[in-house]
């Protein structure tokens, strides 16, 4: 739009013979600016939204360009793309960001303003800079949004998350192990929510063992579409006997640092929610 | 590169803070994974320093087990510290391969390369817990803050936190810990905070004080006054201090509840491939004159 503002304005105010001489100029422009919005400049993330009766996601991000290079004011667009699980696409949207600004999105109200409904999926994120030539997005290189999920349940149960999965070029990782402990006191499962940020598909077998000895309690296989997720579930009155830590393994995640989310589920219904 | 004379408690810490105060006790998971660059695995063996709080060292707790390379180890530090009260502890893992090589058993020589690894390769889990079991937490790595050796300039934090969410029953705590592997360490640092509203406006700005081996915990419904909602209400935190490093992390309170949830948040580098060296010191410059900062810089 600026190219055809500008052509009818040099037009209009300068001498013809001008305007031809410059013709290969504006063109060369004119290539150079669309090749440049149509570089990848920012990494995609991903994560879980969570979306059921009882509990609701808010989305928290900011226009990080100005903290970045506040001396340039930028503004800024979020871009969000919401997956079912079986990796179809819901619903896009487009958010402004002001200089030095943020948004929050109620996940509930966007599905039911659109029509939409997944009770979880993976969402992704990426936020650029209106004019891809301001120079504070220039000087960070290649950005990542980063943004935070606030889980919210009407029994009272939180969770704060940053994401942690990208989209795009990514590949499966072998043979994870958590890093958290898992203590058995008072929980009723444990529940984990898998994201997949890569477009092709994947299986992935998640075993839960006793700390202590290594012995194998559960077991689960997956199939996971591209850009699917799925929620795996371990009834600890289900296991064949209780120990007092728990840890998680997989054979195999879908996607680059894809570790999935883990919730804890207690017996009194509470639950929480972090990084695996 | 060789860094000579490199504190052996400084190679791996882990800051936390005790939320006894919410009724939380605190348990650490922690985690050798050394062994992911066969040339650097290492035993490690825990160390950990208790400060109360109001930055005095209380405790000192020289051996608290070993973990070998592969393995994870649960601390409860309730058994370290009082936990009706919060405090700062400072966890430590020894190097035992590095301590072998150290002539006063304090120091040692260690690339940047294995630095760089040992502190990287892993996380470890803090938890918070309540006496019916319910528990929360965070996977957290840190290198050494406020040390010397690590840091060849003085750093600065900037902080982008756009996760405070408030309603009548949630409120959001940014909290602030000073810590240091150093034991002589006296630097109060000064962070310029702020809070702005979606469009960028900022409704709070005001400056926080954090003593060594402090950490400060501030509630956001505290700083806003008023009251609110059911509805939940958003803000974007910001914090920015050039002295030296403050290790932040949010953590959201349901007070109905009694639930919790913690989160860290990114470093500059982190949001933007070049973010380094040079043009990390210019965003730096460039923020402290910024509308949320300036009429807080001195």
């Amino acid at each position: 739009m600026a190219f055809q503002e500008l052509r009818v304005v040099l037009r209009e105010r300068l001498p013809s013979p001008v305007v031809t001489g410059l013709k290969h100029t504006y063109l060369g422009l004119e290539r150079a600016y669309h090749r440049c919005r149509r570089a990848e400049t920012a990494c995609v993330q991903t994560t879980i939204y969570l979306n059921t009766t009882t509990c609701r996601t808010f989305i928290g991000l900011n226009n990080f360009y100005s903290w970045l290079g506040a001396d340039s004011p930028a503004q800024a667009h979020a871009k969000i793309v919401f997956f079912d699980p079986q990796g179809e696409i819901l619903l896009t949207i487009r958010r402004p960001l002001e200089f030095f600004g943020s948004c929050v999105i109620d996940l509930r109200a966007l599905f039911e303003e659109h029509g939409v409904h997944a009770e979880f999926g993976i969402f992704t994120v990426a936020v650029r800079p209106n004019n891809p030539w301001n120079t504070a997005a220039k000087k960070i290189g290649k950005s990542m949004a980063v943004f935070y999920c606030f889980y919210q349940d009407d029994n009272g149960s939180i969770g704060l998350i940053h994401p942690n999965a990208r989209v795009g070029d990514v590949s499966p990782v072998w043979n994870w192990s958590s890093l958290q402990v898992i203590s058995t006191e008072g929980l009723a499962s444990v529940v984990l929510y898998q994201m997949h940020g890569g477009n092709y598909a994947h299986q992935s077998t998640y075993r839960l063992v006793d700390l202590a000895s290594g012995e194998e309690l559960g077991a689960r296989a997956v199939e996971y579409r591209p850009h699917g997720s799925a929620k795996i579930e371990f009834r600890l009155d289900a296991l064949p006997r209780i120990p007092a830590e728990l840890l998680l393994k997989a054979d195999s995640l879908p996607s680059s640092n894809a570790k999935p989310l883990l919730q804890r589920v207690y017996k009194n219904g509470l639950f929480s929610i972090s990084h695996s | 590169m060789i860094l000579e004379g490199f504190l052996l408690s400084a190679v791996h810490t882990l800051p936390v803070r005790t939320f006894g105060s919410l009724g939380f006790s605190l348990r650490v998971g922690l985690t050798n994974d050394s062994q992911i660059d066969q040339r650097f695995a290492t035993d490690y063996r825990i160390q950990a320093k208790v400060y109360s709080a109001e930055g005095k060292e209380i405790a000192f707790h020289p051996d608290l087990g070993l973990i070998r390379p592969g393995e994870k180890k649960t601390v409860v530090v309730d058994e370290l510290a009082d936990e009706r009260r919060d405090h700062l502890v400072m966890f430590s893992l020894l190097p035992l391969r590095l301590l072998a090589t150290s002539e006063d058993g304090i120091h040692c020589a260690i690339s940047r390369e294995e630095l760089h690894h040992l502190v990287s390769c892993q996380g470890h889990q803090v938890e918070y817990r309540r006496p019916d079991g319910y528990s929360t937490g965070v996977l957290l790595a840190f290198p050494a803050y406020n040390y010397t050796k690590f840091h060849r300039d003085t750093p600065a934090v900037l902080v982008q936190a756009p996760k405070i969410f408030l309603s009548r029953d949630i409120d959001s705590y940014v909290t602030l810990i000073n810590p240091s592997p150093v034991a002589d360490y006296n630097q109060t640092h000064t962070i310029a905070c702020s809070l702005t509203t979606a469009d960028g406006a900022v409704v709070k700005a005001w400056r926080e004080s954090v003593p060594p081996f402090r950490s400060v915990a501030i509630s956001m419904k505290n700083v806003l006054g008023g009251k609110f909602d059911d509805r939940v209400q958003f803000f974007c935190f910001s914090g920015f201090c050039d002295t030296g490093l403050l290790l932040p992390l949010i953590f959201s309170y349901n007070a109905r509840a009694t639930t919790l949830a913690v989160e860290h948040t990114f470093a500059p580098f982190l949001y933007g491939s070049n973010l380094s060296g040079p043009a990390r010191r210019e965003v730096d410059k460039q923020i402290k004159r910024s509308r949320l900062f300036k009429p807080l810089m001195r």
